[in-house]
């Protein structure tokens, strides 16, 4: 499957990703960086000491205040995108296929970040971290990422947490996070989220559903398979509880929404049926994680 | 309610609802869906069951719905009945029976008051296209309302009859209505029935001339065009109540000129022995004193039972006209036979002209004694006509060329009347027989009375033989409109005075002179008679210098009657039983008493059927509800309770 076209890509060459937190990073990249560096972008002054880079002298501060101050700027450091996409089997549903779609997310993402010159790592997890592609930098890698991607297929459960913890453990400095997935797991993600949380990672959820799970159109007496764990529940199809299902689902997308929303983490819900491009030239652009 | 096919019903209905419940417990064939996740179905259905109280409910509402629709299926399929007012259809003839027996109380409510609520409960069911007549029948009928399909007029023509009072005649109340029904029935509107509303006190009609057949269950009626249609009756009864005691008879007889004897019956009706009062009152000439004469106490049985009826003879010295009333002091159901009223005339003398050669026997039978109630005056035939009048004229073996407007008593000389022809003379002739419920022959026993010669007569239709011989009649007697005359066929003597019959010998002879004299008083006839059955007509002659009279009812109502051209008052409205005043101008106030004196009114015993054509129709209390069958109502429920069970098996309910 071709995850991106070339008209899409050319597209996403005037986007670059954007992290909400300055962070630093361990290159000079394009993004601002809290250390204090060589840069245009002016931070700050400070007191001259001995030793100091003449170059930088405030004369314009000495001719008034007949005092020495060093002019501060910012560091531009690259930026590590990290792109957790979500491999289970409850990706592999809906029309258009959810797993598809993340990939073709995670593509454009890991495309965008690429062409910023920032370091891109994207894993695939399911009840763990499956498998993972090693941090590359720059358009002429990301090659590298549409084979990891296109050679991704879901399979197994979902496990935020055991994938989260062990992506956190494994992890080394900070950067931006983008976890797309269905979010459909039994122990819910409370505490998948938690470890983001507590590195002060900058993290994206990007919550992918099919329009067949949002407002499936069933009828009748039914036996539900869960496609990842294989439990059955049956139900007769009513009004009243395709209406209780519909609040469920809203409920749901609210709380992952409110979670985010209350711990500073970005939150994106898309449907798979909403347009490619609009998703990621709009949507996206609206959350903060791309400009 | 009841069942028609309950049995077959239950067993159907308990076997499709038990399939039906099994149904519901047999594990549903449920489609398997492969779906993401099942985590947010899971919460659905949690939710569903923590947030809906009734969901347990709605769950099995689908099988109540399926139970409750097998159910009313089934109670449709036993065709239930329920006593239901059932609507009319087709015209109906309505008769109402305002007799005297209708007046018996039924608790609060008098007899024809039910009635009158039969009937508005059957105006109120009448469908929109159909139409009722009503008739109201005691002695008379007559026609309250026509044909008409205005429920307004109808009820209000019910409500305006009033009781009345008088023998049941359902006789000319069914030819009047099968009259009516045959012409409503030759015009189309051949969907009708008769309907009587009654107690039953009548007899049987029997008698009944219809233009029709009569059928087992009604009148069947044929047209010109060889068609018939059938016009069902129908009967209504209505009352219970049998609780009453009644004056059934009085009889006056004079034992004299100065006194009288009065003969009075009291029957007891009820089902409980009775002690009752028996008063009398003389009331006087204006008809409004209060002297208690006689007062008894009596004891009745039981009707059927022992000594249910009695009767009392009260003794009265009658010096002048008078109005007497009994009264039964009681408590019954029907009180307008509990009194009565009798007028009491002092006799006026009639006066007698025998007009003879001389006739020992006549003279002597007819001269007047002590207690004698007439007087005698003689003359010859040759000074006949007399001139004054006299009440009764005898003529012995002469007869005058003319008769005039009288009385007249012929011995051996046929009337000058028309149709009356003396023929042959018969010898010998024997005595076969006489008329013993003549007047003439009360009291009188011709055995043994012989005569050797006798003239043959032949008589006109309306004469009546008296006394019949076996070659001719021996004694005849005619009534005419101003005429009443007695002819004796035969001489007592001949021309040379000998005996012609050994009549004057036997009692029977001044008997029946004095019958005779009774008879042709013209107080006996054209005169007002003292007593009345209620709802009778009065029926008077007037004096020659009289052109009308005035009746005061009971009530004091005075109604103006004109005579016709013989002279002759009828006034009908005697509904109300009471002494009625009649005042003729010239003439003394003259009191006739309407009273019920009917034992077939006081037997106020409610009938449930009579006998029609050897068939009984049976009557139906219209105030009870007659059975129908009511499966419709079920079957419609059913189809309602099936489209509520689409609906919610389509709005996702189980």
């Amino acid at each position: 499957m071709k995850l991106l076209d070339e008209d899409f890509i050319r597209k996403l060459d005037v986007l670059s990703v954007v992290s909400r937190k300055v962070i630093a990073g361990r290159m000079r990249g394009e993004k601002r960086s809290k250390r204090r560096g060589v840069s245009s972008e002016f931070a700050e002054h400070r007191n001259y000491s001995p030793g100091d880079d003449t170059r930088f002298i405030d004369w314009n501060i000495y001719g008034r205040l007949s005092r020495l101050f060093l002019k501060l700027f910012y560091e531009e450091e690259d930026l590590h995108v990290s792109i957790l996409v979500d491999a289970s089997e409850s990706m592999n549903y809906g029309s258009p296929n959810k797993f598809d779609y993340a990939l073709r997310l995670a593509a454009a993402l890991g495309y965008i970040a690429a062409s910023g010159s920032d370091r891109v790592s994207i894993s695939a997890f399911s009840d763990s971290i499956s498998d993972t592609l090693r941090p590359f930098r720059g358009k002429g890698q990301v090659w590298r990422m549409f084979d990891f991607l296109e050679g991704l297929s879901p399979s197994g459960g979902t496990s935020l947490a055991a994938a989260c913890k062990t992506f956190a453990v494994q992890s080394r400095g900070k950067g931006i996070t983008i976890v797309v997935s269905d979010f459909l797991d039994e122990n819910g993600y409370d505490e998948a989220l938690r470890y983001f949380v507590a590195r002060n990672q900058d993290l994206f959820v990007l919550h992918l559903l099919s329009r067949d799970e949002i407002s499936p159109e069933l009828t009748g007496d039914l036996k539900l398979l869960d496609c990842e764990t294989g439990t059955e529940t049956e139900v007769s199809i009513s009004g009243p509880l395709m209406k209780t299902y519909k609040k469920t689902v809203n409920t749901f997308c609210h709380g992952l929404k409110n979670y985010c929303g209350s711990r500073g983490l970005g939150y994106l819900f898309a449907a798979t049926d909403t347009p490619f491009e609009q998703l990621v030239l709009n949507y996206l652009k609206r959350i903060g994680l791309v400009k | 309610m009841g069942f028609i096919n309950g049995l077959q019903a239950l067993i159907v209905g308990a076997a499709a609802a038990a399939g039906v419940v099994a149904l519901y417990f047999l594990k549903l064939k449920r489609r398997e869906y492969v779906i993401s996740s099942t985590l947010l179905w899971k919460r659905s259905l949690n939710d569903l069951i923590v947030n809906s109280p009734f969901q347990r409910l709605r769950s099995s509402i689908l099988l109540l719905l399926q139970l409750l629709l097998l159910a009313l299926a089934a109670l449709a399929l036993a065709r239930p009945v329920m006593n239901m007012r059932t609507s009319i259809s087709g015209d109906i003839i309505l008769l109402l029976d305002t007799s005297t027996s209708m007046n018996a109380r039924e608790g609060g409510a008098t007899r024809l008051e039910l009635a009158k609520r039969s009937a508005k409960g059957i105006i109120g069911r009448m469908a929109k296209s159909d139409s009722m007549m009503i008739l109201t029948f005691a002695g008379q009928c007559s026609v309250r309302k026509s044909f008409t399909s205005s429920k307004p007029d109808l009820e209000r023509a019910v409500e305006q009859i009033e009781p009345g009072e008088g023998p049941t005649n359902v006789e000319d109340a069914l030819s009047v209505a099968v009259s009516m029904g045959r012409s409503r029935g030759l015009a189309g509107r051949e969907d009708q029935r008769i309907l009587i509303i009654s107690d039953g006190g009548f007899e049987d009609p029997a008698k009944l001339k219809v233009d029709g057949h009569l059928t087992a269950t009604g009148i069947r009626i044929f047209t010109k065009d060889k068609r018939s249609f059938d016009i069902p009756l129908q009967f209504t009864s209505v009352g219970k109540s049998t609780r009453n005691v009644a004056i059934t008879h009085v009889d006056v007889r004079r034992t004299s000129a100065k006194s009288a004897e009065i003969f009075v019956s009291v029957e007891n009706f009820s089902s409980d022995a009775v002690d009752a009062g028996l008063s009398l009152y003389d009331r006087g000439t204006d008809g409004k004193g209060d002297e208690l004469v006689s007062a008894l106490a009596i004891t009745l049985g039981v009707k059927g039972g022992q000594a249910p009826r009695t009767s009392r003879v009260f003794h009265i010295p009658q010096l002048a006209d008078t109005l007497l009333e009994f009264k039964l002091d009681t408590d019954d159901d029907l009180e307008a036979d509990n009194r009565v009223w009798l007028p009491l005339r002092k006799p006026r003398q009639p006066s007698v002209l025998l007009v003879t050669e001389g006739n020992y026997f006549l003279e002597k039978v007819l001269a007047p004694d002590a207690d004698s109630t007439h007087q005698l005056s003689l003359m010859t035939p040759a000074a006949y006509p007399p001139k004054m009048e006299f009440d009764v004229t005898v003529f012995d073996r002469w007869a005058p060329a003319q008769l005039q407007p009288g009385s007249y008593l012929f011995v051996g000389a046929a009337p000058p009347v028309e149709g009356v022809l003396a023929c042959e003379e018969v010898l010998n002739p024997d005595l076969l027989d006489w008329d013993h419920s003549h007047p003439l022959n009360r009291f009188v026993d011709f055995s043994g009375v012989h005569m050797a010669r006798a003239r043959r007569c032949e008589l006109p239709i309306h004469a009546g033989v008296v006394v019949e011989g076996d070659k001719c009649p021996l004694i005849f007697a005619i009534s005419e409109i101003d005429r009443r005359i007695v002819c004796v066929a035969f001489n007592l003597v001949d021309s040379e005075s000998r005996l012609n019959t050994d009549w004057p010998f036997r009692v029977s002879f001044p008997v029946f002179f004095s019958n005779a004299i009774n008879w042709l008083n013209p107080e006996a006839h054209g005169s007002a008679p003292a007593l009345i059955q209620v709802g009778s007509p009065i029926s008077f002659n007037l004096p020659a210098d009289a052109h009308a009279a005035t009746i005061t009812d009971p009530r004091g109502r005075e109604f103006t009657v004109e005579a016709d051209k013989e002279r002759r008052v009828a006034f009908g409205k005697t509904a109300l039983p009471g002494p009625y005043l009649a005042t003729v101008k010239g003439k003394d106030d003259t009191w006739i008493a309407a009273n019920v004196l009917s034992r077939r009114e006081s037997d106020i015993a409610v009938r449930e059927s009579f006998d029609w054509r050897g068939s009984p129709i049976e009557g139906t209390d219209a105030a009870k509800e007659t059975p129908s069958e009511v499966w419709k109502y079920f079957g419609l429920a059913a189809i309602v309770f099936l489209m509520g069970e689409w609906y919610v098996y389509h709005r996702g309910g189980r």
